[in-house]
């Protein structure tokens, strides 16, 4: 089962309480500001508000761990790749069919932690963002934000029927187990697995047609609109010039000498 | 009677329609339904009863089906599909494909607001279906939330909320729980009361007479139409296609054949109730059964007689 990103948002917090057009466009500033910093401290500045940000929304952090471990995976192999991939005139410490491993390679290991920091920042972040209200809420302050009204409908059905495509996947792996089969490393499993996920497609398909019937049915003609009330009230603005502020001083800070950028591309 | 009074609500003349591979699903299919009448869509798996019910507001045509279809007297215009919810309104077999937006509240209102309604009208009829349905205050659920039953019943009110004199319903009383299934014929018996035109595809041959008076029995053309005991009373025809007699009337004849007094069989509990009572008062306090010689042979054939497999 899908676990739900807006599993906490009965809670009440600050965060919780911000006008959801207002929460998402100021975190989704400070995310861009910290994906564009070059410069280690500042990233680690930019993460330790990001904590801040989500301690405030009092999302269990355990709850946000276990779905950056995901991410983790995905970045650490930066830290690997990084050093060994450094092309420059550094002192060789070893050489092995065509890897070099230079001191210069060893240097990049911060410029490696700085992608996975900013990674990880943004990740959390998200949690802030659109963990601290319900989906449907999130989907309309979207919609409040005018949006491209595609562009809502692709996340609002995306995230509608992530969970019956989900569940129709997890009847067909429970019928292959029914039936005896288990997943091992070899080709007969490959096959199997990529048959079933083909069949998810097919079966998808159908259903977005189905749906789209539906549509046309209650009177769609290609826009949706849902009716909802957003008031923005003074903390609102204070809260949004407090993240956008500091979102701008990241950007103000990196354009001084005291933070010079981690070495980065040559 | 004004000459919008007599228009069928639904007119069907030779209407085909093959699948993009070439399989033909209905052929030279034709029926008239008037309004405020109630009726059952029988047929096997496969027979087009689904297919059928898509055709009814234009969202499957093809070049053979042009003006095959009149609602409330006018032809189907395969553009204006999007009008035809104040027609007719259908209710899809798997509720998840009706129940598509992020709160029940959306999903209902997602008609009345394509239908170009006011906030407070749009709000009016949401609750207003909610209710109708027994799904009153569900309005902030999260439809993949809900139960198999629930979301039948959440299918139905986003129709309902767009107020269709029509309503077409594709199997509203399959796959549910004993109470979840009596409570969806309860809300279909107040519909038909109310006066809406109903079509509802069943296989639930038990719960037909409850709800339609007449019974279309489709296997890619119109094998029979006519009142439902009429239908019922063909039982070749009804095994031919696949289908079978409510169970109270397959139990009326073996009863016959015990010497029990009935010239017409009670397709219902309800029916049965009432013959049962009337046939007692006539015999003074008794009713009369009795075994004779060929009573096994005759209980035999007539058990027979509705057999699928003999």
């Amino acid at each position: 089962m899908i676990s739900e990103i807006d599993r906490y948002a009965s809670l009440s917090s600050p965060i919780h309480r911000w006008d959801p057009r207002f929460r998402l466009v100021s975190i989704f500033t400070l995310i861009f500001s910290v994906v564009l910093l070059y410069n280690l401290q500042l990233v680690i500045i930019g993460m330790i508000f990001a904590v801040i940000l989500t301690c405030t929304s009092k999302i269990p952090f355990s709850f946000v761990l276990a779905r950056m471990k995901l991410v983790f995976i995905f970045v650490i192999p930066f830290f690997i790749i990084i050093p060994f991939t450094i092309i420059g005139t550094g002192v060789e410490i070893a050489s092995f069919s065509g890897i070099t491993l230079s001191y210069r390679g060893i240097e990049y290991v911060l410029f490696a932690a700085m992608i996975v920091l900013k990674a990880l920042t943004a990740v959390m972040l998200i949690f802030p963002m659109i963990g601290t209200s319900r989906m449907d809420i999130t989907i309309k302050a979207l919609e409040g934000l005018h949006l491209p009204n595609k562009l809502v409908q692709m996340f609002a059905f995306t995230y509608r029927y992530i969970f019956v495509l989900d569940d129709e996947f997890m009847r067909t792996d429970r019928a292959l187990a029914a039936r005896g089969f288990k997943k091992r490393g070899n080709m007969y499993t490959l096959t199997t697995v990529s048959k079933a996920i083909a069949m998810l497609f097919v079966k998808s398909y159908e259903r977005a047609d189905r749906v789209f019937y539906a549509m046309r049915s209650k009177g769609y003609t290609g826009t949706i609109a849902t009716l909802h009330e957003f008031h923005a009230r003074k903390q609102d603005w204070v809260n949004t010039a407090v993240v956008i502020g500091f979102a701008l001083l990241l950007q103000v800070a990196a354009t001084s000498d005291t933070f010079i950028a981690t070495r980065g591309f040559i | 009677m004004t000459d919008k009074a007599t228009k069928a609500a639904i007119h069907v003349h030779n209407l085909n329609y093959a699948y993009p591979d070439g399989t033909v699903a209905l052929e030279q299919v034709s029926f008239e339904i008037q309004k405020g009448e109630s009726i059952a869509l029988v047929g096997p798996n496969g027979a087009g009863k689904s297919t059928l019910i898509l055709h009814l507001n234009g969202i499957l045509h093809s070049n053979k089906s042009r003006g095959a279809v009149k609602i409330l007297g006018e032809p189907i215009d395969p553009k204006k599909v999007h009008k035809m919810p104040r027609k007719i309104g259908i209710v899809f077999q798997d509720p998840d494909d009706m129940l598509f937006m992020p709160l029940l509240f959306d999903d209902v209102a997602f008609g009345p607001i394509n239908l170009g309604f006011a906030k407070t009208e749009v709000n009016r009829r949401v609750k207003e279906s909610l209710e109708r349905v027994g799904l009153a205050g569900y309005e902030t659920r999260v439809s993949h939330h809900l139960s198999g039953g629930e979301k039948k019943r959440a299918a139905i009110a986003t129709v309902l909320s767009m107020n269709p004199e029509i309503i077409a319903m594709d199997e509203p009383t399959a796959n549910l729980d004993p109470k979840s299934r009596a409570e969806l014929i309860e809300i279909l018996k107040g519909l038909k009361n109310e006066g809406k035109t109903l079509i509802i595809i069943t296989h639930d041959v038990n719960a037909i007479p409850e709800l339609a008076e007449r019974v279309i029995v489709l296997n890619k053309t119109v094998v029979a139409d006519g009142t439902t005991r009429e239908v019922f009373a063909d039982t070749e025809m009804l095994l031919a296609a696949g289908l079978e007699v409510p169970t109270i009337m397959q139990f009326f004849e073996v009863l016959q054949a015990f010497g029990y007094p009935c010239d017409v069989l009670p397709l219902s509990l309800e029916d049965a109730v009432r013959n049962l009572t009337q046939t007692i008062e006539n015999g003074s306090g008794h009713v009369h059964l009795h075994i004779h010689k060929h009573t096994h042979s005759e209980v035999n054939s007539s058990r027979n007689k509705h057999q699928h497999h003999r």
